[in-house]
């Protein structure tokens, strides 16, 4: 694709891989400061509309129960309460049939899981998108082609093949088989997505450092590693997140037997969709309580880094 | 008589060794008086082993091949065979059933699943991208305080896990106490007066309709993000060349905008299908709670519930085959060019 | 301080036919500014990237100082390169861009920060020490790269287009600075340019490279008024000397419907190697727009204007003159009586001042 795909086009001088347009662009717009008064309330109303259904998870979660089985319903709560944020934390689930692990083992297993799928996915990749983003060895566009195709294989479609697999070895319902089983729709995506940022890296800048008395690993740890820092950061939180929001692979490969603190456990997700159950009256601000604190940390990560996540899904893809 | 001591082109060198890139940032290099241009298409070459590339991928190759490509021929293989809750409890024995498992499809479900996914995925990438690039083309007309507004709202809705957001909307169009009945009835649009029990989940086009309105919801900010960015490497003498020429919104959406953004709008279409077509969350959680599943089942679903709920894995192997065949093909020409654009 | 010796160095890229760099032998002198000058595609790049050992050699030897390096780690080299791009740490402030070389060598802290003020002092960037390179313009740029070249004390500079990514006033002036700043160090050094302008102006010796080979490596003035083919010809001097294919008939040359005697020795190897046909090179300094014909007995053409270039301080009028394959030739004229295109002009040939060379191979003939 061309150079002029441009969330992949990376200035080097911004300290790292951005979505930024060049200075000169982003100082046109600017220049415009008097806007088109049209646009701006259209945008305005739209901002509305996508804001909707956040703001009505986060009043919803501060509703009392009685306040949000009403109707019409309330747009500004009458009362505000904190209540439930605690029964999510200490009722359990509070299914009336199935008892239910509790909402602090669900996140804590969700955190760790996403963290160790990060971790070792991020950390063996940055090796692979070093070889195909700075070596031409033969087999590379056999290997970037097979990435490609492994990227774009659906996740849900490695469900079954890797459900039986992982039966045979006896590991349904326990937390390494949901590991590895996470690793499948997160490796290419963190190859892929390095393999851009590093390539968004000027070689003269590589080349500069040897000159200067670096060796290839020095250069390595001094210039590059540095350089792309921040789209490592930003390929770690969107690889987290893969694994944090899914549903299917935590409901069939673990369930809720997990096992930690002694107890039962599942993942958060699986936990919420367990709170609507078709043979109870569903726990609206419980479970609007827990989706909150499922959602600010994400949000709060997605806020600071969302220009470079959005370069980094794009960016693998347009570079050479 | 002929002009001699002309200089020769010498043919443009393939890049070689350390991979060049663009180097942004800096002005382009002027050509220099002699009309030449200061040679950019520098070959460069391996400066370490040979086997140094090789090692640093092979972890990654040998894990991929562990849990994508293992995992992709057993699932060719099973789906030639029959394989039930026994053989998965057992390991017992499996038999070789050979096209059985596929015919059984398509005289099944099959072509109202596939038109049901096309429709699906037309609906939600089309409408994905058209809102995406909507947002966009506003976001750089508007006053910069609404841009900034507007993106925040998306980064945050970006944000929003898909089990969450359908939950919230499945809360928003609530038969008894949702606020979108409420509104509906408020505007007389809906067929109720007070406490109205619009029925949204026992109907599959409304089903299918609410699950592609989370999906999109959910899929606008990243689109509308990345072609704001797009439209920000358009120059913008471009558009006053435009202007200069009598080219009115229609002709500078036309000719500038939409050529320019095309490798970007193909890639998010591509990323779009994939991601739509393995919507799963939304319709999964949708049907928990309307009851109805038959009708409202989309590729990705049907699979899991042929293996997991119906347990019938051979088949299931057969449906995810198909599906990534008909991903395949949806996508193929698109990705082709990315390939290309990759390995070039 | 160092010499620099190139030995039959050739770099050949893996699947390519022809080598990018064939046989390469060349000599810098101690202290010497050698400039590898040549279109792009010529080699004169990857033979400096050869130098700093960023491209392997695949046959042949480097010597830096007298001692080989050819295999030898960029860092083994003792060198310091000045990249078109130049290629600044963009993470890391001015200062620390300055110091980056000298932390590799483990000089201590306070030498470090000294030497760092000292070369901004001398490049004039004390102001900017603190800023990121982003912050600074294209001109500071350059110096900061300059700076962190020479803060090192290297045995060999090496500059690749240094000059190219800065306007055309800006270029001038540094590539004044860079010729001072390198007379001042004494320390000896390969610089890269396609601007053959550059090459002539700051070149103790200029090397003239075409596909990987070299051509000519000499002085400056040696390369103008003798260079030894007719690409080196056609390359150096601006405007391009005029190079055309003419009747030789042992003495002279036939130039339209006139005779030009050409000097003596070019005209005795043509003799030699019988050739009746020979490529004639004139500079357009040596092919004059005269007032009035014949005055002095010095050869004269006669030609129609095409085109006149006025630049102020010279004038370069484009004549052609009629022949069976009419020619176009550049030539000098008085700027204060120029002609207007139409106009049928005399031109007077300064005939000791021609160049022959071979039809055939291109070689030059005579001395």
């Amino acid at each position: 694709m061309s150079g002029a795909a441009g969330p992949g086009r990376v200035t080097p001088d911004a300290g790292g891989p951005a979505v930024a347009a060049t200075p000169e662009a982003a100082a046109r717009v600017r220049r415009r400061r008097h806007g088109s008064a049209a646009a701006t309330l259209v945008l305005v109303v739209l901002a509305a509309i996508w804001f909707f259904p956040i703001y009505y998870m986060l009043i919803d979660a501060f509703k009392p129960g009685y306040d949000l089985l009403t109707y019409p319903p309330q747009l500004w709560p009458a009362h505000w309460t904190l209540s439930n944020f605690q029964e999510a934390f200490t009722v359990n689930g509070a299914g009336p049939t199935v008892p239910q692990p509790s909402f602090l083992s669900s996140l804590f297993i969700s955190v760790m899981v996403s963290l160790i799928v990060v971790v070792f996915s991020v950390g063996i990749s940055l090796f692979a998108a070093l070889a195909t983003a700075r070596f031409n060895f033969r087999g590379r566009s056999v290997m970037l082609v097979a990435l490609l195709v492994a990227y774009m294989v659906p996740f849900t479609s490695l469900l079954i093949p890797i459900f039986i697999e992982l039966n045979k070895f006896g590991m349904i319902g326990t937390v390494p088989a949901l590991i590895i089983a996470y690793v499948a729709p997160v490796l290419p995506f963190t190859v892929w997505t390095l393999r851009g940022f590093v390539a968004s890296v000027p070689v003269d800048i590589e080349e500069a450092a040897l000159t200067d008395g670096c060796s290839r690993l020095s250069a390595f740890r001094k210039v590059i590693f540095p350089l792309i820092a921040p789209g490592l950061v930003a390929t770690a939180i969107f690889a987290f997140i893969l694994a944090w929001n899914d549903f299917a692979f935590a409901n069939i490969i673990l369930g809720n037997s997990g096992s930690i603190f002694g107890g039962q456990a599942e993942t958060a997700t699986v936990w919420l969709v367990g709170l609507i159950n078709p043979s109870r009256v569903t726990p609206w601000g419980e479970l609007f309580a827990a989706s909150l604190i499922f959602t600010l940390p994400v949000m709060l990560f997605f806020l600071t880094f969302q220009r470079r996540i959005a370069a980094g899904l794009t960016a693998g893809a347009v570079k050479g | 008589m002929s002009a001699v001591g002309d200089i020769p082109a010498t043919p443009r060198r393939r890049r070689l060794g350390i991979r060049n890139a663009a180097p942004g940032g800096e002005p382009p290099a002027p050509a220099g008086p002699g009309g030449v241009a200061p040679s950019t298409s520098r070959a460069r070459r391996r400066l370490v082993g040979r086997w140094v590339p090789y090692v640093l991928s092979s972890p990654s190759l040998l894990v991929l091949a562990a849990v994508i490509g293992f995992p992709l021929i057993f699932c060719l293989v099973i789906s030639f065979q029959e394989f039930g809750p026994y053989q998965l409890v057992t390991g017992g024995p499996t038999h070789w059933v050979g096209f059985h498992n596929y015919q059984s499809l398509f005289t099944g479900q099959f072509v109202p699943v596939l038109v049901r996914t096309l429709l699906f995925l037309v609906g939600t990438v089309g409408m994905t991208l058209i809102i995406g690039l909507g947002m966009a083309l506003l976001m750089r007309r508007a006053h910069t305080w609404a841009r900034v507004t507007l993106t925040v709202v998306l980064v945050a809705v970006w944000a929003v896990p898909q089990i969450t957001a359908s939950q919230v909307f499945i809360w928003i169009f609530d038969p008894s106490y949702g606020i979108a009945n409420w509104v509906l009835s408020a505007l007389h649009l809906g067929s109720y007066a007070s406490l109205s029990h619009e029925q949204w989940y026992n109907f599959p086009v409304s089903v299918l309709a609410l699950a592609g309105t989370i999906v999109v919801w959910g899929a606008v900010p990243f689109v509308a993000i990345t072609l704001f960015a797009g439209l920000l490497q358009i120059p913008e003498d471009l558009y006053e060349a435009a202007r200069v020429d009598g080219a009115g919104f229609v002709s500078q959406l036309r000719t500038i905008t939409l050529p320019l953004l095309m490798p970007i709008l193909l890639l998010l279409g591509v990323l779009s299908t994939i991601w739509d077509f393995n919507a799963f969350n939304q319709i999964y959680v949708l049907q928990q709670v309307g009851g109805i599943s038959t009708e409202t089942t989309t590729f990705g679903v049907w699979a899991y519930n042929v293996a997991f709920v119906g347990g019938s894995y051979g088949v299931g192997g057969a449906v995810t085959l198909l599906g990534v065949a008909l991903l395949l093909v949806v996508t193929g020409a698109a990705v082709r060019m990315m390939v290309r654009g990759a390995t070039s | 301080m160092a010499t620099v010796e190139y030995r039959h160095a050739t770099c050949t890229y893996p699947g390519m036919g022809s080598p990018a760099v064939a046989s390469l032998d060349l000599a810098v002198d101690d202290g010497e500014l050698m400039v590898l000058v040549g279109p792009s595609g010529s080699g004169k790049s990857t033979a400096l990237r050869m130098l700093a050992g960023l491209e392997m050699v695949t046959s042949g030897e480097i010597l830096i100082g007298g001692r080989v390096v050819t295999g030898a780690p960029p860092k083994a080299r003792d060198i310091a390169m000045v990249f078109q791009s130049y290629a600044l740490y963009p993470h890391l402030t001015v200062r620390d861009n300055l110091a980056f070389p000298l932390k590799q060598k483990r000089v201590p802290r306070q030498e470090r920060d000294q030497l760092v003020e000292e070369a901004a002092r001398m490049l004039e960037i004390e102001e900017m020490l603190d800023r990121r390179p982003r912050q600074l313009s294209g001109g500071q740029r350059q110096r900061v790269a300059m700076g962190r070249a020479i803060v090192r004390r290297p045995q060999v500079f090496l500059m690749d287009e240094p000059l190219s990514n800065l306007d055309a006033k800006l270029r001038v002036q540094t590539r004044a600075e860079i010729a001072a700043l390198q007379r001042r160090l004494g320390v000896t050094t390969v610089y890269v340019t396609h601007d053959q302008v550059e090459a002539m102006t700051l070149g103790q010796r200029v090397a003239v490279l075409r596909d990987g080979v070299l051509q000519q490596c000499d002085t400056p003035r040696r390369l103008y008024e003798h260079p030894c083919n007719v690409f080196v010809a056609g390359f150096v001097g601006s405007p391009a000397m005029n190079l055309d294919r003419v009747p030789f008939d042992g003495t002279a040359v036939r130039v339209g419907d006139q005779s030009v005697p050409v000097p003596g020795q070019a005209a005795a190897a043509a003799r030699r190697a019988g050739l009746t046909e020979v490529v004639l090179g004139l500079r357009p300094d040596a092919l004059v727009v005269a007032g009035d014909a014949g005055a002095d007995g010095t050869p004269h053409l006669s030609g129609v204007v095409q085109l006149v270039e006025d630049t102020g301080s010279d004038a370069w009028v484009h004549v052609e003159i009629p022949s069976r394959v009419p020619l176009r030739v550049v030539c000098r004229a008085d700027s204060r009586r120029l002609p207007t295109p139409g106009d049928a002009v005399p031109l007077a040939v300064r005939a000791a001042e021609a160049h022959l060379f071979d039809p055939a191979g291109g070689e030059r003939l005579g001395g």
